[in-house]
């Protein structure tokens, strides 16, 4: 698999904790959350609404809500300690090393500049970017602009929009939703990011959209060397892009493996409920089973793992003592107590 | 709901002064006999505020803490009156303008008409034609305050129609009337109401304007804005004539548009999560 | 047995007019839905499935009568919907019901669920007085698996899961023939989808309800369906019984949709991209065959010819030139993962 192990973490996110303030109490929504990627890999960041999962992305450049804090962890982009520093550093991190994606291409877009001039104000801000000529050589501020549009043009190309030179000069609205994340995804390539993160990317388009899209990202992970963290809630999308898998349930990583091990035999409870409760089409199975109950509210979590009330294999800890994770076999670590999470 | 103005000490605190405000006007009758206005006293003309006139007199020697307390009866009750009339029409009218199409149109002409005349002059328009007293001002207010009513809930009635619940429960039977009255306003009316304090202010500054260009109900009818004009006269050397009643107006109009503002951003529906 | 159809639906049609637009001088119209026919059979569950623009969710309006058809014919237990008024109106209210996709959205935010509950039995005429119109709603809510205590919040209080309960509770209290489903698990989570999935199924069974179900979630449709028809810009392009339009689909467009769906399981091959390009707007219409613009399969005479729908084997509709054609040849897009 092209880059997976062996190569430098692009990432690591080591017991990471967040808190949120809500109606005026410091309630835990992240808890000892640990990830790493690998250059080259793709991370798939499972999980169901309010499992934590678009937190925890938020938290890697320092887009946290203003009612959100973190109170333990660390998380090292490339090697470098990321929480605690100022805001301009941030924003250089924003800038160079991370390129997030969101859900709604229409809302990220600013609607009164053309696409071309959204993609070359990348070039403005890192004019490094164009440099094609070797350091020290500066090009004049037309050769510069020039440039710039040559390259906003390709990636365009790159993102496999049809006729960029006509659609660079387009207004965001007059693209379609497909378009639009096109267009989202390509200037997050021109930053040449170190880790781009994708937030459920192609939930509000249209399935046949859909399709589009991530055959462009499983093609853009080749061609270029991408590093993907990719949120979601669509088993079917982690099968299809990602190399390795971490499933997220109420504010905590309870499994994470690679993808094949994780549908063959995944062993949190909750990651074998959430398979089984994915209905496919072409498979033999007509049933799926549902999961009894709801996750719980972050207001009032239940004690010990927050699982334990909806567990069918719930044991007599659960209740009392939160499952630390635990290395089961090559990659594969698990939270929870049938595999002796008791170290927390 | 309580709680929450707790959490805003200005609020609180101008929810307190204006409920001082509003006792004391409405005991005001009760304490003070109307005939104060008719006590004309020359000889105790202009003197200034001591142990038995607290705001000192007037032209005419009569107390002006007792004229300040009845004009506050009188100027709060009109304000009062005014603005529930308003409301009630323009969310009455807004309601219907936003729900059925038809009535749109027409409605809405007719609400920029009123806007489009500045409100001095409508009310002063109003007033020549039926007469100078506070009733017939109050109806001229009413006039002037209605418009702006009618459009907001004009504009909440037509996002909230095109909901999913109202589809649905049409879809169940509940038919127009039923819809209006009982899903629909009780769902809009948020902010309209909560505009509603400051507009009190408003119409108690305009009463007072429309007294102090002349077109107020005369010396013998106690209200704020008539005290500021009879007193400018004597500005250098009695200010208290302007002082006392110019602070209540101040106050009243202040501590209401504190109360309206922290309304409005307690009950605005987006900010509810 | 052979009974009548539940629902006859014979070229519906609904256009929207546009005024003119400073960026279209000719003031065209939006055909939502452009001729569609189709027939629901008693005790079955249809399935409507398409993309955004497809018309699905007009087609659903029209049959409940939130809109009226600019022609065509609706025809609910052998009776025409058009025109009818007042008493005839509540019975078939009372006949139809139809769960729209936004459980929260389709709740008034002020009511508590007893009122929401208590509403339609009153306005329907279903339940004498508010008393037995209490006793209703109970037993309605328990029969979603909600416990009765739940009456009294609002909606903001429940879970995405419990007003879903509760939107299906109230349409079900009035004891309709027919259910409309509109879009019913997208808007909750993949765990709480499949509770609310196989309660449906069992309300199904025990009071005998026909089904239509709209979605552009081809998994669930498959998972629920007898028949599924396929919409594509207003009109029907496939219909065929659920279990043969998922393994021998006609139309490219099926194919394309079908394939687009990205299996859970890593060994499958990755998704093909059949379809080319974007969903299109209802309001420019390509000419001859809708889908040719993005159709991998596409001949001159789909540029100038509109299929029309035909019956190519006993059940199993489809209007294409070339029916079959996305089974014939290798699939367009490259397939597979690395590794």
């Amino acid at each position: 698999m092209a880059g997976a192990g062996g190569q430098a973490a692009v990432l690591e996110v080591r017991d990471l904790c967040v808190e949120l303030g809500i109606g005026g109490r410091w309630i835990r929504a992240l808890n000892d959350v640990s990830l790493t990627i690998r250059g080259g890999e793709t991370l798939g960041l499972v999980g169901e609404s309010g499992s934590g999962k678009s937190l925890t992305a938020l938290c890697i450049p320092g887009l946290l809500p203003g009612n959100a804090r973190v109170v333990g962890g660390s998380i090292r982009l490339m090697g470098e300690e990321v929480l605690g520093r100022s805001e301009a550093e941030l924003n250089r991190v924003r800038t160079r090393s991370v390129a997030f994606i969101f859900q709604n291409p229409t809302t990220f877009l600013n609607p009164v500049l053309t696409v071309g001039a959204q993609i070359a104000e990348i070039f403005d801000l890192s004019p490094e970017l164009l440099d094609g000529t070797g350091p020290g050589a500066r090009l004049s501020r037309r050769a510069r602009r020039r440039r710039a549009w040559l390259e906003s043009v390709e990636y365009l190309r790159l993102v496999r929009i049809p006729d960029p030179e006509r659609i660079v000069r387009q207004y965001p609205f007059e693209l379609s939703g497909g378009m639009q994340q096109r267009v989202v995804i390509a200037m997050a390539l021109a930053r040449r990011p170190h880790l781009v993160i994708a937030d459920e990317i192609t939930t509000s388009l249209d399935v046949t959209v859909q399709a589009q899209i991530l055959s462009l990202l499983a093609d853009l992970r080749r061609s270029v060397g991408m590093t993907l963290l990719l949120i979601t809630h669509d088993m079917g999308i982690v099968a299809q892009l990602a190399d390795r898998v971490a499933v997220m349930y109420s504010g905590s990583v309870v499994e994470s493996a690679d993808v094949r091990s994780l549908f063959r035999e995944a062993r949190h409870p909750y990651a074998r409920a959430l398979l089984e409760a994915v209905p496919t089409i072409h498979g033999s199975r007509t049933i799926f089973q549902a999961i009894p109950g709801a996750m719980p509210a972050l207001s009032d979590p239940p004690a010990g793992c927050r699982f334990h009330p909806r567990c069918p294999r719930v044991l007599a800890q659960c209740a009392t003592v939160r499952p630390a994770s635990v290395l089961t076999g090559p990659g594969h670590t698990v939270a929870c107590h049938l595999y002796g999470g008791d170290a927390a | 709901m309580v709680r929450r103005l707790w959490g805003s000490k200005l609020a609180t605190g101008a929810l307190v002064m204006f409920l001082a405000i509003a006792v004391t006007g409405a005991a005001a009758p009760l304490l003070i006999p109307a005939s104060v206005v008719r006590d004309v006293t020359f000889s105790a003309k202009l003197t200034p505020p001591s142990g038995r006139h607290w705001f000192g007199t007037d032209d005419y020697g009569r107390d002006v803490f007792s004229l300040v307390l009845l004009a506050a009866h009188l100027d709060l009750r009109a304000a009062l009156t005014v603005v529930s009339a308003a409301l009630a029409i323009g969310v009455l009218l807004g309601a219907l303008a936003g729900f059925v199409k038809r009535l749109d149109e027409p409605l809405m002409r007719i609400t920029d008409v009123f806007l489009s005349i500045p409100s001095l002059v409508l009310a002063m328009a109003i007033a020549s034609v039926l007469g100078r007293s506070i009733e017939n001002l109050s109806i001229a207010l009413v006039f002037v305050s209605w418009p702006i009513y009618c459009r907001l809930m004009r504009g909440q009635v037509l996002t909230e129609k095109e909901k999913p619940y109202v589809r649905a429960l049409t879809t169940l039977g509940v038919g127009r009337t039923r819809m209006i009255v009982r899903h629909i306003i009780p769902n809009t009316i948020f902010p309209a109401i909560a505009r509603a304090p400051a507009d009190v202010g408003l119409v108690l500054i305009t009463l007072a304007a429309l007294s102090y260009i002349g077109f107020g109900p005369g010396p013998y009818v106690p209200e704020w804005g008539s005290l500021v004009a009879a007193g400018q006269t004597y500005i250098f050397q009695a200010p208290w004539l302007v002082l006392f009643p110019g602070a209540a107006i101040f106050l009243t109009s202040l501590s209401l548009n504190l109360v309206g503002d922290w309304a409005r951003d307690v009950f605005d529906p987006r900010l509810r999560s | 047995m052979t009974t009548s159809p539940v629902l006859e639906v014979a070229g519906l049609v609904k256009h929207f007019p546009l005024r003119s637009h400073l960026f279209d001088r000719r003031a065209g119209r939006v055909r939502a839905v452009d001729g569609v026919d189709f027939e629901v059979p008693a005790g079955r569950t249809f399935g409507l499935v398409g993309e955004s623009g497809c018309g699905k969710t007009t087609v659903a309006m029209l049959l409940v009568k939130l809109l009226a058809p600019t022609a065509g014919r609706i025809a609910f237990e052998g009776r025409d919907l058009a025109g009818i008024r007042g008493r005839a109106v509540r019975e078939f209210r009372r006949g139809v019901q139809v769960v729209f996709q936004d459980p929260h959205g389709s709740l008034d935010p002020r009511q508590t669920m007893r009122s929401a509950l208590i509403e339609p039995l009153l306005t329907l005429g279903v339940a004498a007085d508010r008393a037995h119109a209490l006793d209703r709603a109970v037993e309605s809510v328990e029969m979603v698996g909600l416990d009765a205590e739940l009456l009294r919040r609002l909606p903001h209080e429940l879970s995405g899961g419990q007003r879903q309960r509760v939107v299906i509770a109230r349409a079900l209290s009035v004891a309709p023939r027919l259910v409309i489903l509109d879009e019913p698990t997208s808007s909750v989570d993949v765990s709480v989808q499949a509770q609310i999935l196989s309660l449906l199924a069992e309300l199904k069974r025990r009071q005998g309800l026909t089904y239509l179900l709209i979605s552009h979630n081809l998994v669930v449709v498959r998972y629920m369906s007898d028949v599924v028809a396929v919409m594509y810009l207003g009109k029907i392009v496939e219909m065929a019984g659920s279990a043969t339009l998922f393994t021998a689909a006609l139309h490219p467009y099926s194919t394309a949709l079908i394939s687009s769906i990205p299996v859970p399981d890593p060994e499958a091959p990755s998704v093909a991209a059949l379809a080319r390009g974007d969903v299109p707007s209802p309001v420019r219409l390509p000419s001859g065959c809708r889908y040719h613009p993005r159709c991998p399969y596409a001949e001159p005479v789909c540029r100038e010819v509109d299929p029309p729908l035909r019956e190519l084997a006993p059940g199993h509709h489809a209007a294409c030139h070339f029916p079959g054609v996305a089974r014939r040849s290798a699939p367009v897009a490259p397939a597979g993962r690395t590794g």
